[in-house]
Formats: C-alpha cells, structure tokens, sequence
C-alpha cells in the first residue's frame, strides 16, 4: 500500500516546525512494510539547514518503508538541490551560484578530520560570506567540533548529519548538527540511575558547565564553549532531545518546551550572526605557567 | 629509568591538522604515560595543529591527574612545543578541571550532589 503523508507547509528553524518533523519521524516510524510518498505540495517555504534533521529521520525510518518524494514546488525542489540533499536521493545536483547553502553531509560519526576539512571548505572560506576574522572562525569551528565529537562519545552513534544556510538579508547562517543515538535524556538518566528525569531537565543539566555522563574521566567543557561563542557573538542555540527543546540566545537566558512526540536522537542547531566583527582573541594571561 | 626526551607529534597521531576526538586523546594520553613510566621527559609537538578542543585534551593529557604523578613531576615533564595562544587556554582550563576532579573526589561527590539538588528542584 502506498501512503500519502503531506510535508509541513512551512519548515523553519522554530520550535512549532521542529515539532512537525518530529510529529512526522514519529508517524513514519510507527509504520510496517510500506511505501511513502512525502508530499510536498503544500510546503512554499523551506529553511534548508533543515535538511540534516530531514536526513537523519528519512534514515531513521527506511528501515521497514521505502520512501520517496513529490511535488516539490520549483523553489523548494532548488534548494533541496542546491544543498546536495535530493541528490542522496536519485536527483540531480544544481551549482548554487549565490553560495548560500552548506552542503547537506552525513558523516560517520569517527570522521573528525573530515568534517574539519567540510566546515573548512564550506563555512570558513567561502567568498560571499562577510569577512570572518581568524579568531572569529577559530571559535566557530571549535563549537561546531565540540558538537561533532561529543555526538560520537555522549550518543555513540554511527554517523552525524550535518546542513547549514545562510540568510545574506539578515546575515544569519544557521548550522544543524544531527545524530539518532543515545538520547540526552537516557544518557543523564543512566547517569543518576533514575527513571524520573525529563528531556528537559536532562538538557538544560547537560549543556552547564562541568556536567558530564562520561564515567571516571572529566570533562563538560564542551557544551559552555558552544555557549560562551552563541552568547557573545549574539546568536543562538536550539537542542532538540527525545522530547524535550530548549532555546538559548544570551547565556543563560533559556526557555524550554516539551514536544507532543519523541525524536529518536539529538539536534544541535545553532544560529550565528556572521556580520560579527569582534575579536574573540584570548585576554592576555598569563597561563604560560599554569599547565599542571 | 632513562631519562631522555621524547617528541610525540600531535599531527602524526590525529592524523590530520584538528585534535579533536576523544579516542586520538587516548592514544596519545598511552603514549605520554609509557614514556613517563620509563622514565623520559615528554614533549608535546603542536605543529601544523589548527584546531584543539577540549574532548581531546580531556582524554590526552586530563588523564595524567589520574595515574597520580605529582604536579611538580609533571611540570618538569611534560612541556608542549608549537602550541598557541587560545590552545594554551583550553589546555588550561581542561588541567584545572581534571586537577579538581581526579585529585578531589569530594568534589566530584559535592558537583553531584549539587547537580542531583538541581534536578529535583528544577
């Protein structure tokens, strides 16, 4: 039997379109031995970061359906594209001319030095970007590591899916960093060994700093550097764990929300302000004489 | 116990210009111990590194705390080559945090404690 399932008429980086999707993995991944045409039709509007959560619930869920896509609308189509999505998926590349997309990228999760050399090639030196200062692209790029190594050794996954977009009117680009392994709320439950922890509560412990699940090695310095560069660059940061979502934008400032249903994995997306001109230089310390 | 020095290439042993995962920091932290343990000064060799993060240090050289080498031995044994200035700061803070908890388990337990506190109020 084929089934129809009608894509969000509208997918963007917020807490009501995040909530569809996780609704959608949550249908598809309820279903037998079925073929599903995702159905475009309706969708007009598509933030194609996006496309890393797209990838990981499509992934997630072909396992008992086969799954296949139609009637894109033209813009939609094209961005998908662009961003090398739809090519995993039998479509054609299209050259994006305007070098607004990130390429859409699914990683094993041990492929540190390559995905070092994607944010590199893709984030870091692209020319329509605004002119990035060293000390700028070196904290950019190590929030984006954290994030890629720590799914790895907190969701011991085997791959990461990864998508970027940026936004040149308000000069936004928006990252997304997925995984389907160990939820953030297992994890700290398996922690404490309880039962009685919350996706939120699990998150919002998970991202303080000094927090870590790893057993008899230190560490929980990873999340407050992601947070420490969204809070002085201006952006912010969604994570999106079993049921839980949290938003971030100044440090500290968090609100949080449950979803209806549960996403399998975690999603890290983060939102950088890339008309930022500061210097994120270290403050001259004197830490020559502080190793050990 | 000899007591040469020993060069270990961070570049070599990663496999590329980022030192960033946490099973590269274990093999390196293996290396660093073995030379330690026969007796020899190890020098941590940065160059041609771009990027350090802290899940790699933790594992790398965070571990030393530990294996219980004093801090005084480990100042005069341990010394990084072609490591610059914003690395020297995460390396830092990472040294801090593992000193306080390998070498205090109190504060492990009260960093729970309070973490714990923090759930079941939140």
């Amino acid at each position: 039997m084929t089934i129809n399932y009608q894509f969000p008429n509208k997918a963007e980086n917020s807490y009501q379109s995040f909530s569809k999707l996780i609704a959608m993995y949550d249908y598809l991944i309820g279903l037998l031995v079925e073929d599903v045409i995702i159905d475009f039709s309706n969708t007009t509007y598509l933030e194609a970061n996006l496309s890393a959560l797209m990838g990981a619930i499509f992934d997630a869920t072909d396992v008992f359906v086969s799954i296949d896509f139609a009637n894109f609308k033209p813009q939609v189509q094209k961005i998908l594209q662009k961003n090398d999505f739809l090519s995993n998926y039998g479509y054609p590349k299209i050259e994006d001319y305007y070098s607004t997309t990130i390429k859409y990228r699914k990683f094993k999760a041990a492929d540190n030095q390559l995905f070092y050399q994607y944010i590199n090639d893709e984030l870091l030196t692209k020319h329509d970007f605004p002119k990035m200062s060293e000390s700028f692209r070196k904290e950019f790029a190590k929030s984006l590591l954290e994030i890629f190594v720590n799914a790895k050794i907190h969701a011991n996954c085997d791959y990461v899916y990864t998508c970027g977009q940026y936004f040149p009117n308000k000069k936004d680009l928006y990252f997304t960093i997925v995984n389907t392994g160990t939820t953030i709320k297992q994890n700290v439950c398996n922690f404490f060994n309880r039962e009685d922890i919350s996706a939120i509560q699990a998150i919002q412990w998970a991202i303080k700093k000094d927090t870590t699940t790893k057993q008899g090695i230190s560490g929980g310095l990873g999340f407050d550097t992601v947070r420490r560069f969204i809070g002085q660059n201006k952006g912010s940061l969604q994570v999106i764990s079993d049921n839980g979502y949290l938003y971030e934008d100044i440090y500290d400032r968090i609100s949080v929300k449950e979803f209806n249903d549960t996403f399998i994995g975690t999603v890290v997306n983060l939102k950088i302000k890339m008309d930022d001109t500061q210097d994120y230089l270290t403050e001259d310390e004197q830490i020559d004489e502080i190793f050990f | 116990m000899s007591n040469n020095e020993i060069k270990i290439n961070i570049y070599n042993e990663v496999g590329g210009s980022a030192a960033v995962s946490d099973t590269d920091g274990q093999k390196v932290f293996e290396k660093i111990n073995k030379a330690l343990k026969a007796g020899n000064v190890v020098i941590l060799d940065f160059m041609n590194i771009e990027m350090v993060i802290s899940a790699f240090l933790n594992t790398a050289v965070g571990q030393l705390y530990k294996e219980n080498y004093s801090v005084d031995f480990l100042r005069q044994n341990v010394k990084t080559l072609n490591m610059n200035k914003d690395d020297r700061e995460i390396l830092a803070t990472v040294l801090k945090r593992a000193k306080e908890y390998y070498q205090n388990p109190e504060y492990r337990e009260k960093l729970n404690e309070a973490l714990k506190k923090e759930l079941d109020n939140g």
